[in-house]
């Protein structure tokens, strides 16, 4: 939301002459930054955890301990100087063959001061002692702990200043913001928003909260998360929840591990009456997009997108021929039924028959 | 007694025993009655929350409290219904499926479950006479732990059991376990409850260790993990066969247990004692610690580790009834139903629509109340 009320003006203002701005822009930054290349050392730049951190040359030896971060530094063409990363990197394929060190969330401090890197990348997973730690051996760290999709870009650019990719890195922003912005521009034509389920594990059932990049990608791609007034990153739900609330659309993350698939969901007992289940609009997604600050955010965001685009197509085609199909359920409503009462009270009601024989044997006693 | 033998005559001995028998009766009677009242009560209460209402968020709110009678009452006498081809009307396929196959195998579930852990809870603290024993004493969940971690870190590669390799993975790993400890502490034929302690409380500790192991690599696994280490009813949602696997387990076994409830008297008062009144302790022994296994494990295969209901429900009960198991066994078992399903309704509700382990709850309301009876009605040590 906080991007498209910022970014609606602008845009529509714009539509015509959109795609020439950009291309404009791009070259424009392109010139201005390869005046700047190469002149930016020493350089002190602010972190994810607001720490100041002075740069005096380029680092030629770099170790990841984090997936999103090793994604970042691949992304912005500094790849060659990464000499280990964590047993979580994944992507892109060149990490494979790289020595391991640091399984998430610990550090192995030792391995690092075996490999006495010039820089040691670390994620919001990196706690502050750790950082702490690496800094009294003498390790230089810096933190990418982005929130939003504006801070990905931000960090983009602080490693491309760092790692001297400056123009790779800005040229990597403009293209990402180019394509957040058109996915933007796009969802503020909808006419509805598709209601999302995007489901992170099941038995139980988990889903992403507010706060998580999941959340976030579903509110950009202009389409509303079903568990947005849940508590908690990632909250548990029941399956009464995702059928009253009957989603558009549902996503489950694809990984490693999951052995989610869409006819699993389809059996689930009841999903039927689920207007995903019923349209087939079930699909996977990479786990890795829609939970990794890195460049491919943005792949995750035009994936959830493009599904949305295409029910909301098809909605107003129905729509437009039957106008009957509200999906709106208006039953009688009890008169007596309050919202969820205080629960302590309902605790002590199973004890109430124990209380009265309590009673009962104190008065014939 | 005493008193009425210096009052002399038979007859008074006779009419006083008979009134006291009398009144016990009429006592017993009356706290089977209201305990079972209060579980039908919990069932009913439970199954009106849900997302769908009527107790619930007012914006998905479609049902009354009674289209949610009317659901239940239909789908009880459906068969009938149908035997006398008799059409069923005004059931839409939501206020079926969503109450009948989703809601009820969760609170039914909760029923069987809190079920087994309190009439397991009760007969382990007979079975070592010691106030703090409970189900998992003897190392059970430990191994169902260790059983549930390796088919939830395994995941995929299991197919073959299909939707139930958890539950069969968590029954075997709490079979397996009291087996070893069973033989461990078997020696020459008898079983000292000493060392079946001891024994329990180590291979405990290293089935233990194997789940810690396993909980720290798991990575993305961890929710599932953790999830299952509190426990909760959730897993049996739309999940009819589970529940009725479930009760073919501990329906039998909390009725044999029953049976057994004046042998478990006689335990009481000793292994000595029970033995000069013609008890076999070593069989009785064998025969409780195998059905107190059977149905705990299977309740833990479904629901996880569920704590404290075991641990508490027993004493509650015992403060209430006495140490007589006759009547201690069966309020326990309704009391336990009771109690878990509505820690479950707290755990779905409180705040929703994230849910809770149920595990959190049962502790965190169980505790204080059970510590405020606990100072109120204790008169006597254990």
């Amino acid at each position: 939301m906080r991007y498209r009320s910022f970014n609606y003006i602008l845009i529509l203002t714009f539509t015509i002459s959109l795609s020439i701005t950009i291309v404009k822009a791009n070259i424009e930054d392109e010139n201005k930054l390869i005046s700047l290349a190469n002149a930016s050392y020493p350089l002190t730049l602010t972190d994810g955890y607001g720490r100041n951190v002075t740069f005096t040359e380029e680092p030629q030896q770099i170790v990841s301990i984090a997936p999103s971060t090793t994604e970042v530094i691949y992304a912005v063409g500094a790849g060659d100087k990464v000499i280990a990363v964590d047993f979580s990197s994944n992507f892109p394929n060149e990490t494979a063959s790289l020595p391991k060190v640091s399984n998430f969330p610990a550090i192995d401090l030792e391995a690092l001061l075996v490999l006495n890197p010039d820089l040691v990348f670390g994620a919001g997973i990196t706690s502050n002692d750790d950082v702490t730690a690496m800094e009294n051996q003498g390790i230089q760290v810096f933190i990418l702990a982005p929130f939003t999709l504006e801070d990905v870009f931000d960090d983009i650019v602080k490693v491309g200043q760092i790692t001297n990719h400056t123009t790779e890195a800005t040229l990597l922003k403009n293209s990402l913001r180019t394509r957040l912005d058109s996915v933007l521009l796009n969802a503020s034509s909808f006419t509805y928003q598709p209601k999302i389920y995007l489901e992170f594990a099941s038995d139980p059932l988990y889903t992403f909260g507010k706060g998580t990049y999941g959340h976030d990608l579903i509110e950009l791609a202009g389409a509303i998360n079903i568990a947005e007034n849940a508590t908690g990153l990632y909250p548990q739900v029941d399956h009464e929840f995702i059928i009253i609330n009957n989603p558009d659309i549902i996503f489950y993350t694809k990984g490693s591990w999951t052995t989610t698939n869409t006819s699993s969901i389809t059996a689930r007992v009841g999903w039927e009456a689920i207007s995903a289940v019923k349209n087939g609009m079930i699909f996977p997604i990479n786990e890795d997009w829609v939970s990794r600050g890195g460049p491919r955010i943005i792949d995750g965001l035009e994936a959830i997108h493009s599904k949305v685009q295409d029910e909301v197509k098809s909605k107003t085609l129905s729509t437009s021929t039957t106008l009957s199909t509200s999906n709106t359920t208006t039953m009688t409503i009890s008169p007596s039924t309050k919202d969820i009462v205080t629960f302590h009270m309902f605790d002590i009601m199973g004890i109430i028959p124990v209380l009265a024989v309590i009673i009962f044997r104190r008065v014939h006693s | 007694m005493s008193q009425n033998l210096q009052k002399g005559t038979d007859d008074t001995i006779l009419h006083t025993s008979l009134e006291r028998y009398q009144r016990r009766r009429l006592y017993w009677t009356l706290m089977i009655t209201a305990s079972s009242l209060g579980l039908v009560f919990s069932i009913v209460f439970a199954i009106m929350f849900g997302s769908a209402g009527p107790f619930g968020p007012a914006s998905t709110r479609i049902f009354s409290i009674f289209d949610v009678l009317r659901e239940i009452g239909k789908n009880i006498i459906r068969p009938l219904l149908e035997f006398l081809n008799i059409p069923i009307s005004g059931s839409t396929d939501i206020s079926k499926v969503i109450i009948w196959d989703i809601r009820l195998p969760r609170v039914i579930m909760g029923a069987f479950a809190g079920m087994a852990l309190a009439v397991a809870g009760t007969v382990m603290q007979a079975l070592f006479r010691n106030p703090m024993a409970d189900p998992y004493i003897i190392g059970l969940a430990s191994g169902a732990s260790v059983g549930a971690s390796i088919a939830i870190v395994a995941g995929g590669s299991l197919f073959f059991l299909a939707g139930y390799t958890l539950p069969i993975f968590a029954f075997g790993g709490a079979l397996i376990t009291i087996t070893i400890v069973y033989y461990i502490s078997n020696i020459r034929g008898t079983i000292s409850v000493d060392t079946l302690l001891l024994s329990g409380i180590t291979v405990g500790s290293f089935m233990t260790a194997i789940t810690s192991f396993l909980t720290y690599i798991s990575g993305e696994h961890l929710r599932p993990i953790v999830f299952w280490l509190m426990g909760g009813l959730s897993l049996v949602e739309g999940d009819w066969d589970s529940v009725l696997i479930a009760a073919m387990v501990i329906i039998p076994s909390c009725f044999l247990c029953l049976l057994l409830s004046r042998p478990l008297n006689l335990l009481l008062l000793g292994e000595e004692s029970a033995q000069f009144r013609g008890l076999d302790v070593q069989k009785l022994r064998q025969l409780l610690l195998v059905l107190a296994t059977l149905m705990t494990a299977i309740s833990v295969a479904f629901t996880g580790v569920i704590g404290f209901v075991g641990l508490i429900i027993p004493h509650l009960v015992r403060l209430i009834t006495g140490p007589d198991h006759r009547i201690l066994l069966p309020v326990s078992a309704l009391s336990g139903a009771s109690f878990l399903i509505l820690a479950d309704v707290v755990a779905k509700t409180i705040i929703y629509p994230t849910e809770l382990p149920v595990g959190i709850i049962t502790a965190f309301c169980g505790a204080p109340f059970f510590l405020y009876l606990l100072r109120k009605y204790k008169k006597t040590g254990y």
